[in-house]
């Protein structure tokens, strides 16, 4: 009971930071008097979001499969791929920096080819948002199993464990929450690259998803309802954090100290 | 070449939202002063290509420096929110499509149109020379796919008319490179642009030009804001006079300012700005233009505009003042000024005025 | 992975006897700070005897055990297994000053990870790790993590991990030197009894020379560091009770082992 309390009142500093916020942008809109066309009301954006919201519904339906697959791919991808650079210096030294171009390269560039090698729909949308989380799955993954406590590794070394065995049996779950963590950041980058991959890929119509909302809104002046999609693919990117979140602490409760020791 | 992408969208979007952060309150009027300074900026919406040639062989005909102004050339891109900048005064003037003024004027903008480059729209469709498509009506009744800009009223205009409920319809990006890999794929282009680009490289197209199907927007607009009109009437009249000059100019003799843009743009060789300019001719100039002036709008143009995207649900109502509400423009002084026209200082031009 | 010889033949196996023969280890550091840590030891523990290693801090016992367990490599001389029962690679039980748990799994998974890494089938591997967490009492709590134990239970989770694999030699490295006394001397017997039982050979390290003389059979005092060995106690207890540690017998030893690491330390008795 009490517990369920206390975490009501972990919620009141973020909801009401949200709410001032959103008083200070009505406010400042009506003071000013700004138009439409650069700064919507709040009250036009809930209005614009209501107004349309089943092709709105679609279109967060439509991003949340493409940001999560994206997402899905570049979790498994870059826990192997961390995992196999985590087996050797070499293999760190060679191929790390080259992980690192990942993150460097800038998406709104690759997202193009992305559809001129994948063609137009749903593969380059998951291919972008894979590219953009995957860097922070690997590095995360790479230093969980880098970071693993000697004495632990001592103790494999003293049972002569093997290299696969120490991989599976130590290495692999001591870097959980680091792997956690790099999916966590990964969740929110999914979805801005697969926004990013929809703006060049994605189908126009009654079930076009947010990434194409946003670009008609944009070139209609129809601000109200951009913000309102802006808005949508924030949630959905909060959904797919709070998912992995959700996971992380189902699987790290008993054990990690950061999900709280159990007594 | 690549027209409006959407890709960095996102980042128009920013720019959108700085622009309101830093709009509050400022002056409509932008950075010109009543007298004495007359420099002003255009904020064009596309990089330096035939499209603005009359600009630059303003500026080297030295049209505007004989109407006293000192202008400068913004080149633009996708990312570049051209409207917005002029309505919120950012900037003075800017060139955007009949389309966008009409919408943005509906969101609370106050754009007013003093010139247009083209009388007829130049996007188009282009689709490769061997695809089975002979007309625009084929094409929108198949089931093929179009990366265009789909949110663009006349996409909305086509499918009234001919349908489209099984075209696949994908964005438009800057590259040509899907189309060029994609002999199936039908694109959006400006008819004297992508085509010619393409041609040069070998690639045969068909084209269908939008405006045969009756949808006809004014394209190549300048604009200014209703404040920055009321405070500086006479520097929007002497920018229109000399942008009149500086398009007659160009489809005179465009190779200077191809030359001159081709050094800001690299991507656009000289010999596809030549072949552009000349493709471009016909949509720039027609018996309104020679009877009045290049540039030159019509109340009826634009009614029909705002009738047409009102009935495509583009529009909420039509306005109610089109002349001198949606565009102004200074009466021609000097009498038509024609391509064979020499170019003349202002007050020679007037001397000669008929009236 | 390579399966350690002749595990599942378990309780056959016999305690092995260790010599250490001038055994010395330098630690290479940048030009003169090379530490000596070790400097020829001589030492011979017999098949199933009770040995305790006691020493200023830094002395070098810790490497000795190291060295046993081929965790680190001695510069000179050499350790030697006498009595080993297979003609293979001796079996060694090592217990670490911190219980060095994996936190994810239970207790009982992490007394049978040697078992697993030794490639034991799952049914025994349950078997034994029960077994051996039995004998620490620690039944009750065998589907527990460590994090929801005490330092005393999660030491004595290391302890069953180290004598689950049947050891032919145990070392203990100081294994409780961060409990509190009252748990010390309850895991001190605990040991001591599953030492009678077991009838490994026993190796421990440790700092306290009450619980030295409480454990083992003899007390072997090191100098401080090069560790060179001094001299040592023979602890001729009869009987190894809770009592025992208040007997005038047991003062005497101690009395005993502290004079003789005076000595070590440079003090003249």
């Amino acid at each position: 009971m009490s517990s369920g309390l206390a975490r009501l009142a972990v919620a009141i500093p973020p909801v009401a930071v949200v709410v001032a916020a959103i008083a200070i942008w009505w406010l400042a809109v009506r003071t000013f008097d700004i138009p439409q066309y650069l700064l919507p009301a709040p009250g036009a954006v809930l209005e614009a979001v209501w107004s349309d919201r089943e092709r709105l519904a679609w279109a967060m339906l439509g991003t949340a499969i493409g940001a999560s697959s994206g997402f899905l791919l570049a979790a498994v991808l870059g826990v192997a791929i961390g995992s196999v650079l985590g087996l050797s210096r070499f293999l760190e030294r060679g191929f790390y920096p080259l992980t690192l171009l990942l993150q460097m390269v800038p998406l709104v560039a690759l997202a193009p080819i992305l559809v001129v090698w994948l063609g137009y729909g749903q593969r380059a949308v998951i291919a972008a948002a894979a590219i953009v989380a995957l860097f922070p799955v690997i590095a995360n993954t790479l230093g969980g199993m880098r970071s693993v406590d000697r004495d632990l590794e001592e103790l494999f070394t003293l049972c002569r464990a093997g290299t696969l065995s120490r991989w599976w049996r130590l290495r692999l779950p001591a870097a959980v929450p680091s792997i956690v963590t790099g999916l966590r950041i990964a969740a929110g980058l999914a979805v801005i690259g697969a926004i990013v991959g929809e703006f060049v890929s994605a189908y126009a119509g009654d079930r076009a998803p947010l990434g194409m909302v946003i670009v008609s809104a944009m070139k209609e002046y129809r601000t109200d309802l951009m913000f309102g999609a802006i808005g949508l693919a924030a949630i959905v990117g909060f959904a797919l954090f709070g998912i992995v979140n959700l996971g992380g602490w189902l699987l790290l409760r008993r054990w990690h100290t950061s999900a709280g020791d159990a007594g | 070449m690549p027209r409006p992408s959407m890709c960095r969208s996102l980042l128009a979007a920013i720019a959108v939202s700085a622009l309101a952060l830093a709009g509050c309150g400022s002056d409509p009027g932008g950075s010109t002063s009543r007298d004495g300074d007359r420099s002003v900026a255009v904020q064009l919406n596309w990089v330096p290509e035939p499209e603005f040639g009359g600009f630059w062989q303003a500026q080297l005909d030295g049209d505007f420096a004989d109407a006293k102004l000192k202008v400068e050339l913004i080149s633009g891109g996708p990312s570049v929110p051209a409207a917005q900048l002029v309505a919120s005064g950012k900037v003075p003037f800017g060139v955007v499509s009949g389309g966008e003024l009409l919408s943005l004027n509906e969101q609370g903008g106050n754009l007013v149109a003093i010139f247009t480059v083209f009388q007829g729209d130049p996007t188009a469709i282009m689709v490769h020379a061997q695809s089975p498509w002979q007309t625009l009506e084929q094409l929108w009744r198949s089931d093929a796919t179009i990366a265009c800009e789909s949110y663009l009223p006349y996409v909305t205009y086509l499918n009234r008319m001919y349908g489209g409920q099984n075209l696949k319809m994908v964005p438009h990006t800057t590259s040509l490179a899907n189309f060029v890999n994609d002999s199936s794929l039908a694109q959006q282009c400006f008819v004297f642009a992508e085509p010619v680009t393409l041609e040069l490289e070998g690639i045969e197209t068909r084209v269908f030009p939008v405006l045969e199907s009756g949808f006809n927007p004014y394209t190549g607009v300048v604009v200014t804001n209703r404040a920055y009109l009321d405070a500086n009437p006479a520097i929007c009249r002497d920018m229109v006079e000399a942008l009149r000059r500086g398009w007659a100019g160009y489809l005179e003799d465009p190779t200077r300012a191809n030359e001159a843009m081709t050094k800001l743009n690299p991507a656009m060789s000289l010999e596809a700005m030549n072949l552009a300019a000349k493709k471009q001719r016909f949509l720039v100039e027609d018996e309104v233009t020679r009877a009045n002036a290049i540039g030159w709008m019509t109340a009826e143009r634009w009614k029909t505009l705002a009738e047409q995207m009102t009935e495509l649900g583009k529009l909420k109502s039509v306005p109610t003042a089109i002349e001198g509400g949606v565009f102004w423009q200074p009466p021609v002084s000097a009498g038509p000024i024609t391509p064979n026209e020499p170019t003349a200082p202002p007050g020679a031009a007037a001397n000669e005025s008929s009236g | 992975m390579t399966p350690l010889p002749a595990i599942s033949t378990a309780k056959a196996s016999q305690p092995i006897g260790v010599e250490l023969h001038g055994l010395g280890r330098i630690f290479a550091g940048a030009g003169e700070h090379s530490v000596e840590a070790l400097r020829a030891v001589d030492l011979s523990v017999a098949p199933g005897s009770f040995t305790a290693l006691i020493g200023p801090s830094g002395c070098g016992k810790t490497t000795i055990l190291r060295i046993l367990a081929g965790l680190d490599r001695a510069t000179s001389g050499g350790v030697e297994f006498t009595n080993g029962s297979s003609g293979g690679e001796a079996r060694i039980g090592y217990c670490f000053q911190e219980p060095r748990l994996l936190p994810w799994r239970t207790v009982g998974a992490n007394v049978a990870l040697p078992l697993e890494l030794a490639g034991v089938a799952a049914a025994e591997r349950r078997m034994r790790a029960a077994a051996a967490v039995g004998k620490v009492e620690l039944s009750g709590f065998i589907k527990t993590r460590p994090a929801a134990l005490s330092g005393g239970m999660r030491m004595r989770a290391a302890m069953a991990r180290a004598v689950v694999a049947d050891p032919q030699l145990l070392l203990l490295d100081e294994p409780f030197g961060s409990l509190d006394e009252v748990t010390r001397y309850r895991l001190d017997e605990m040991l001591r009894e599953l030492w009678r039982v077991e009838g490994f050979t026993t190796i421990l390290v440790t700092h306290s020379i009450p619980e030295a003389v409480f454990l083992a059979e003899r007390v072997v005092v090191l100098s401080p560091r090069p560790g060179r060995i001094i001299g040592e106690v023979a602890i001729d207890l009869a009987e190894r009770t809770p009592e025992t540690r208040a007997t005038d017998h047991f003062s005497r030893l101690v009395q005993q082992v502290y004079r003789l690491l005076l000595s070590a330390m440079g003090h003249e008795p």
